[in-house]
């Protein structure tokens, strides 16, 4: 049994790297490791997390752990990574270039900025081992320096599963359940995830295919990324699309599970993903996946959606329409889906790559 | 988890078939709707580099007249001048065919430009065949205008001559014939003559039209190019005009927002300028944080005893200073991060535990604090501390001029009313992007929620999480977050099922939480 601090600034809900952290807590804890999760700060009221500050009280032994989940620009994080004695192990999801975040949020520009170029002080501090949600970020660890022989590919735990345990709102499915074909995209509205082109490939579609089709927007809003938001409203009112697009926001499992229940097809226009859980979800609920390949999206679905090398928003529109129009399709998809999701991404699968990747610990 | 037959579908034959889709669609112009609305849409949002632009740029409008064609207009034949000296060959006048022909032999042989009537008979003869060019020049320099004019011709007299026995009846035919004839060789030269300059006028023309249409095309594109200009002037002129609108919308609703602020304040000032001439206390006063002014002098001598109480009943409750410096450490990280080096305000700052750490890090801050007994503790240890009421002395202070406002666990000893004018206060002397901390206890923790919140009884009530970031939002706060703090050690719930984590949380979760917010 081993003491293990899962570290990471901010926990939330329905967040990847929250979930992945939660995740790994529950999996070392379930095998006898007093583990413990750490954060600078969180709003989750029903989990016990631990404040940063305690942490030099809890790893005391060169023989602790401490999993350090690197997402953002986080300087008193790294500092504390470099300065702890003891085993340590980085688990990189992966940051979004700051670039993107130019003239809508200058703190994420900046944070994501400097979150990069940390990547290169981690890979110099010779931790013991590095994973990476996907082979595109252990790429990204492997030029930064870091030694093949020490890093893996781990996918990020998710809350799959219970997903497919609850019951999914019933609110929502009666409020888009009206005979319109739905097109759903999860993530929250930002600007590496693509929702403008997004908009611009249902356009196409919406007026050109099929005048009884919505796309439902889940994902939360964030007050930095406003001009974004403003961006997209405008472009909605452009193309004549007020009442067929729908900002649903962040939403409760059961809503979100209703979703996806709704969606003939799960359609994606991001940017830059690190792993992108929902396309995962989406294949687990047996949604069809139309998305624009792009950094780590084609190694997530595989050949398990119709992944465009050509950002064209009729190119998306006629893939939808295949999809949606085409039962035979849209069931094979589906299948095809949640047989990748059986495969490789259920947490059985990402249980046993966390212990077989922290096995080389010892 | 069942198992799933793997279906029979290729998706790269599905791929390749939306691609045909997609051309036949784009053949056939059905692309054209979206594709020109997001240009249009991505012409008019662009974000255009502020400047002075006026449509009337002159370098426009001249750009946009199509300059005159370089191309000179083809003649085929050389120009023809007169000769001062009125002395010509017959061979000068030759040169031209037809129309030109008779037109220069007009001006040479009657110094005039031919007369409709002559003209349009020459050119008759000419081209029936029944004159040639000799008879035409001789026919006009034998006329009575031509004589004259006494043009002198050489080499016209003989054959024209000759030409003149041609029409001798009988005899003429045979002497044209035996002319003729003599003439054969030179005449198939002549014709060979004719044949290479016709072809080289016949290439000359195609070079001229090959040349026109390639100026025409040049000019056609440079046009193209201008009017391109001017549409993106215009749309930058149009851009321009509609941002200086909304900059000047958002600086009215900034003025009028300064209004309504300074009227409130007025209000609000009067409120409590009556409720002190009332020798009433207000409703601000009643909240706990009594102004010096408002005291009346029979009553000083009791709060002073009250103060003493308070600070006694702080140093038993609240904690160990140290313990509470320490814990205090938590926001220094988030002072460095905004880049905050002074100016900064602790309202409700007690026994100054923060200030000390300000100071131990090297930043200037002050205190206001109303308790008389913690003051003169304070300032035993050399701490600022001014001695008043928070929303009084923020009053006295100018706008945009704290980097930072703090206030650890006073909100709760405040009620809504005045919670509101403290935050708006705050809102108005901090700079912009300066920084709000509030602590106070956490409700969320059922045993500070239910018992160690009234262990204070001077505490008002409770706040909410996240009720005091909705107030603090509404206000006009950015960025707020939630921030929670001090867990209870050694839970007994730790295993990771939910019965545990719920018991965790209610019982042995964070006893304060922190909200963070900055300005605008």
């Amino acid at each position: 049994m081993s003491r293990v601090a899962i570290f990471t600034p901010h926990v939330t809900t329905g967040a990847a790297v929250s979930s992945d952290a939660l995740g790994m807590q529950k999996v070392l804890e379930a095998h006898g490791h007093d583990a413990r999760l750490y954060a600078e700060s969180w709003d989750l009221e029903r989990a016990r997390i631990w404040s940063v500050n305690e942490i030099n009280g809890f790893l005391t032994t060169t023989d602790d752990i401490l999993i350090y989940h690197h997402s953002i620009g986080w300087g008193p994080g790294l500092e504390l990574l470099l300065n702890l004695q003891c085993r340590k192990v980085i688990k990189y999801h992966n940051i979004t270039p700051g670039q993107f975040f130019a003239n809508i949020s200058p703190w994420h520009e900046e944070k994501c900025h400097d979150g990069r170029q940390q990547v290169r002080a981690i890979a110099a501090a010779h931790c013991d081992l590095y994973l990476a949600d996907s082979d595109y970020n252990r790429q990204e660890l492997l030029t930064a320096g870091v030694d093949p022989s020490q890093s893996f590919v781990v996918p990020p735990f998710h809350q799959i599963d219970e997903l497919h345990d609850i019951e999914a709102d019933l609110k929502t499915l009666d409020a888009y359940r009206d005979g319109q074909t739905v097109i759903v995209c999860v993530g929250r509205i930002a600007p590496h995830k693509g929702q403008l082109d997004l908009i611009e490939a249902f356009a196409a579609y919406h007026h050109d295919y099929n005048r009884e089709s919505r796309l439902l927007l889940v994902g939360r809003e964030q007050a930095a990324f406003e001009s974004y938001s403003m961006q997209l409203r405008g472009r909605l009112k452009f193309f004549y699309l007020d009442d067929a697009v729908v900002f649903i926001g962040e939403v409760p499992d059961a809503a979100l599970k209703a979703c996806y229940l709704l969606g003939n097809a799960f359609v994606f226009a991001g940017e830059h993903e690190g792993f992108c859980l929902p396309l995962v979800e989406a294949m687990a609920m047996k949604v069809p996946i139309v998305a624009y390949e792009a950094a780590a999206i084609p190694e997530t679905v595989g050949d398990a959606g119709i992944l465009l090398d050509e950002r064209d928003p009729y190119l998306m529109a006629e893939s939808i329409n295949s999809v949606v129009s085409e039962e035979a399709v849209n069931v094979a998809l589906g299948m095809l889906g949640r047989n990748r999701y059986e495969q490789n991404f259920t947490h059985r699968h990402i249980e046993n790559k966390f212990l077989q990747a922290l096995g080389n610990l010892d | 988890m069942t198992e799933l037959s793997q279906p029979e579908i290729s998706i790269e034959e599905l791929k390749s078939s939306i691609r045909q889709a997609v051309a036949r669609r784009e053949a056939e112009g059905r692309t054209a709707f979206i594709r020109a609305s997001a240009e249009l849409f991505d012409l008019l949002s662009a974000d255009l580099p502020a400047g002075d632009f006026s449509v009337a740029d002159p370098s426009v409008s001249s750009g946009l007249a199509l300059k005159h064609s370089e191309v000179a207009p083809l003649k085929l034949q050389s120009e023809f001048v007169p000769r001062s000296d009125d002395h010509y060959h017959v061979n000068d006048l030759l040169k031209y065919h037809d129309h030109e022909f008779v037109w220069n032999a007009y001006r040479a042989l009657l110094k005039r430009e031919p007369d409709e009537e002559g003209l349009r008979s020459y050119l008759r003869q000419l081209r029936s065949g029944r004159f040639n060019k000799i008879d035409v020049l001789a026919s006009l320099r034998f006329s009575p205008e031509g004589r004259r004019n006494k043009v002198s011709i050489d080499g016209l007299r003989s054959p024209a001559m000759i030409r003149s026995l041609y029409r001798l009846p009988v005899i003429g035919y045979l002497i044209e014939f035996a002319v003729g004839l003599a003439r054969l060789p030179s005449l198939i030269r002549h014709q060979r003559q004719i044949e290479t300059h016709l072809i080289a006028q016949q290439q000359r023309i195609a070079d001229h039209i090959n040349t026109a249409h390639q100026t025409l095309s040049d000019g056609l594109d440079a046009t193209n190019r201008n009017l391109g200009r001017v549409h993106e002037q215009l749309r930058e002129s149009f851009s321009q005009a509609f941002s200086d609108l909304a900059a000047e919308q958002k600086r009215i609703a900034h003025l009028q927002h300064q209004q309504v602020a300074a009227l409130f304040r007025a209000q609000q000032k009067a409120a409590i300028d009556r409720s002190s001439l009332n020798g009433k206390e207000g409703d601000l006063i009643a909240e706990g944080r009594l102004t010096r002014q408002g005291r009346t002098a029979r009553g000083n001598d009791n709060q002073l005893e009250l103060d003493e109480l308070y600070a006694s009943f702080q140093n038993q409750f609240r904690g160990d200073p140290e313990e509470v410096k320490e814990n205090l450490k938590v926001y220094l990280p988030l002072l460095q991060e905004s880049g905050i080096t002074g100016d900064i305000l602790d309202v409700g700052c007690g026994r100054g535990e923060w200030l000390e750490l300000l100071r131990d890090e090297g930043l200037q801050g002050r205190g206001v604090e109303t308790n008389q007994a913690m003051i003169a503790h304070g300032r035993t240890r050399q701490l600022e501390m001014i001695e008043a009421n928070a929303v009084v002395y923020l009053r006295s202070l100018p706008e945009n001029g704290l980097q930072a406002v703090t206030a650890f666990h006073f909100v709760e000893h405040i009620g809504l009313e005045y919670l509101i004018a403290l935050l708006e206060e705050i809102l108005r002397t901090l700079k912009p992007g300066g920084l709000l901390i509030l602590e106070t206890p956490n409700p969320k923790n059922l045993v500070v929620g239910a018992c160690n919140f009234y262990s204070d009884p001077t505490h008002h009530k409770p706040l909410f999480p996240e009720s005091l970031q909705f107030l603090v939002e509404h206000i006009g706060f950015e960025r707020t977050r939630l921030q929670y703090l001090h867990p209870v050690e050694g839970s007994p719930f730790t295993h990771g099922d939910e019965a545990s984590q719920a018991l965790n949380t209610w019982f042995f979760g964070a006893r304060d939480y922190a909200l963070i917010a900055w300005k605008a």
